[in-house]
């Protein structure tokens, strides 16, 4: 077990954003959160790595118990060094190379020595084909190789668990596919990830659970052929049916 | 110590001189402007000679203090209209009074920053809203003072505000050549027993409550601006 | 030739002039960086005071805050009892015209702190970094690249502001150019406040030239 949450509620407001969340992913789980927008799925994200704040609820993360509402520092980094985010917006350094990108993590937020770091480095962004951009900016890369070295910047040190937060919505849409299969490689190694998207192909084949998840709450669970073919809540069918489905 | 009574009736004397200061900067900024609009229009026309001439100005203008600049045409302006009227000009060198010369220098001042205003508020309206005007009809002109003028007037208010209020600060400088503004009569209050602490911090004063009710103005009038540009 | 003599002159009072514009500048940074610091923060209190600050400073005209700080600090400090009434003209100078520019390159790093993307911050914490690391390595280069533009119009700014401190007696540039116009009637004087503008110019370009430079260096990174 990579991570359990009990009873995770969270409002914005006065208004109820997450309404007492019980969730649990395995290692090696490959978990798809659809649903429509405004639904609460990146807030959830966001609360495993704490950039947001919870109202109730407990987290283990691996054989910790830790408190959401008021995790202490010790607690947040212990979390933040062995899991990692892919944005939507990249959220690349701007003022830092490809390569500085990644060994920025390495160097200053988990303590490795600065030529093992640029060796790491280079072999995760060898991994994802961007190695000759190495010295680039962000700045002079397409949104594909920025979100590319995104991934590698998040899964140089195989860290226990990935967090997607709709990693290809501020794609053109020919770059989603180079993003997708990186993604796929990934879930084949066998990493741990959540997933927030709207690209059902990516959860229909490659996820090994999907979670429908709408107005604050999981409404259906299960495999992906379970939910695609045979959704048994009505708010599934309904989300379902006006997806439109390019590829 | 502080001579508080000093300074409390120092005060009403020294805003007498409050209309001056005023009165000064709204004419020269007036003025700057015409200036300004036609420099932007030489950059942006890029009028061979007139252009680089312009370039000059503004930046030798913006480069140097005002109070160089001041008198620079304290000394040079009866000098040129000298060479004018030696060549059959009607007009009098030795006519010049020192708000002249002070309106002048501050005018040329005004015409060199606000041109690089004007030129960054123009450059800031999208140029496809001019496209997307003429391309429905319109002539240039029409689109140009029906879209793109109001849009600019817009962008311009913030920066147009600054400088207005720097430049009314910066008249602050014109007692040196004898005009008797707020700085002015400080000095002449002040030098009555020394008491200089007492009458800078009413010239102070007086100067943050003018400033603060200038930027007041020009924020209303940015919102009353933005309002009709672009909600009509 | 005269006009070298007024060259040379003139150059007399440059020293001071440079003391002034690289001391007011780096105090006034200081100031900057405090007070922006102050207005940040979630604090009502601290952001008042910085919002007090501001707004006098912005209204208040350079010759001014020099003669208030010239006559006002001596007689500030007596009242806690220290006596800096035989302190050196320089420091007032510097202290006046830093107080009065530290308020507007508040307003520039502020402003330019708040621009940059939010999302440079919670990507540098979601992979453990600490928070001194990402302001220090991250915002911070990030918050002064925003701010360059208002930071050279700022320097520029100082440095014609320097011209003012003839009234509480230095000699910088200016003065001298006064004193040598007043020396001398007649023709020339139109020739020294030319010249000293060009001078004056002259600094101006080589600033805006490094601003360019550095600039130039920093040219793919975009915030």
């Amino acid at each position: 077990m990579i991570l359990q949450i009990k009873d995770l509620k969270k409002s914005f407001n006065g208004n109820e954003v997450l309404k007492g969340i019980n969730f649990k992913i395995d290692k090696g789980e490959v978990v798809v959160i659809i649903g429509p927008s405004g639904s609460g799925k990146t807030t959830l994200l966001r609360n495993i790595n704490f950039l947001e704040s919870a109202d109730s609820g407990i987290m283990k993360f691996q054989d910790e118990e830790i408190n959401l509402v008021n995790p202490t520092k010790k607690e947040k980094l212990l979390v933040r060094r062995q899991t990692a985010m892919v944005f939507q917006n990249y959220n690349l350094f701007k003022n830092k190379t490809a390569l500085e990108n990644i060994t920025e993590g390495l160097i200053f937020g988990q303590g490795i020595k600065k030529e093992q770091a640029v060796n790491l480095a280079e072999m995760a962004l060898d991994k994802v084909g961007l190695l000759d951009k190495k010295d680039f900016y962000p700045s002079q890369l397409s949104g594909g190789q920025q979100q590319r070295i995104g991934i590698a910047r998040a899964t140089v040190l195989n860290p226990a668990l990935v967090l997607f937060d709709e990693p290809t919505s501020a794609l053109d849409p020919e770059l989603v596919g180079t993003v997708l299969q990186d993604m796929k490689r990934l879930a084949d190694e066998g990493q741990t990830m959540i997933v927030v998207t709207h690209q059902m192909s990516f959860a229909k084949n490659v996820a090994t659970r999907v979670i429908f998840f709408d107005k604050g709450e999981i409404i259906e669970e299960g495999k992906p052929s379970e939910i695609f073919e045979h959704p048994q809540n009505i708010r599934t069918k309904e989300f379902l049916s006006v997806i439109a489905e390019d590829y | 110590m502080f001579d508080m009574k000093f300074a409390v009736s120092a005060f009403p004397q020294i805003l007498t001189a409050l209309k001056v200061t005023v009165y000064l900067s709204v004419i020269a900024v007036l003025i700057g402007t015409i200036l300004a609009v036609l420099i932007v229009i030489i950059r942006e026309k890029k009028i061979i000679v007139l252009n680089q001439i312009a370039a000059f100005l503004v930046s030798f203008i913006r480069g140097t203090p005002v109070i160089v600049q001041m008198y620079v045409v304290y000394y040079g302006l009866p000098q040129l209209l000298l060479i004018l009227k030696s060549n059959g000009f009607d007009v009098n060198p030795n006519g010049l009074s020192a708000l002249a010369i002070a309106i002048t220098a501050y005018a040329l001042n005004a015409m060199a920053n606000l041109s690089e205003s004007i030129k960054s508020a123009y450059h800031s309206v999208d140029y496809r809203q001019y496209e997307a005007a003429v391309s429905v009809g319109m002539t240039p002109f029409r689109a140009m003072i029906r879209i793109v003028i109001p849009q600019l007037i817009a962008n311009l208010i913030p920066n147009y505000a600054n400088f207005f209020i720097d430049l009314t600060k910066d008249t602050s400088l014109v007692y040196n050549i004898g005009i008797i503004e707020i700085m002015a009569k400080a000095n002449i209050i002040s030098s009555i027993g020394f008491k200089y602490l007492e009458t800078y911090l009413d010239a102070l004063i007086i100067y943050v409550v003018i400033c603060w009710v200038f930027a007041r103005i020009f924020r209303f009038s940015e919102v009353i601006v933005r309002k009709k540009v672009f909600q009509n | 030739m005269k006009e070298l003599k007024i060259i040379e002159t003139l150059l007399k009072g440059l020293p001071n002039t440079l003391i002034l514009i690289v001391g007011s500048f780096v105090f006034a940074t200081l100031v900057g960086v405090l007070i922006a610091w102050l207005y940040l923060r979630k604090h009502k209190g601290f952001q008042a005071i910085a919002k007090i600050y501001l707004g006098i400073s912005r209204g208040t005209p350079p010759l001014l805050m020099l003669l208030v700080a010239y006559y006002g600090l001596p007689k500030l400090l007596e009242v806690v009892g220290i006596n800096i009434n035989d302190w050196s003209k320089m420091f007032f100078a510097i202290a006046g015209l830093s107080i009065g520019w530290g308020a507007y390159l508040a307003e520039a790093f502020r402003s330019a702190y708040l621009a940059v993307d939010k999302g440079q911050h919670e990507a540098g914490l979601a992979i453990g970094l600490s928070n001194r690391h990402i302001f220090l390595h991250i915002m911070m280069p990030q918050t002064m690249l925003i701010a360059l533009p208002n930071i050279e119009n700022l320097l520029i700014g100082l440095i014609k502001a320097t011209s003012l401190v003839y009234v509480i007696g230095i000699t910088d540039m200016y003065n001298v150019a006064t004193d040598l116009s007043n020396i001398n009637q007649g023709v020339y004087q139109l020739s020294i406040f030319v010249t000293l503008a060009l001078i004056y110019w002259f600094i101006v370009l080589i600033v805006e030239f490094i601003f360019r430079l550095f600039r130039n260096h920093f040219k793919y990174v975009t915030v």
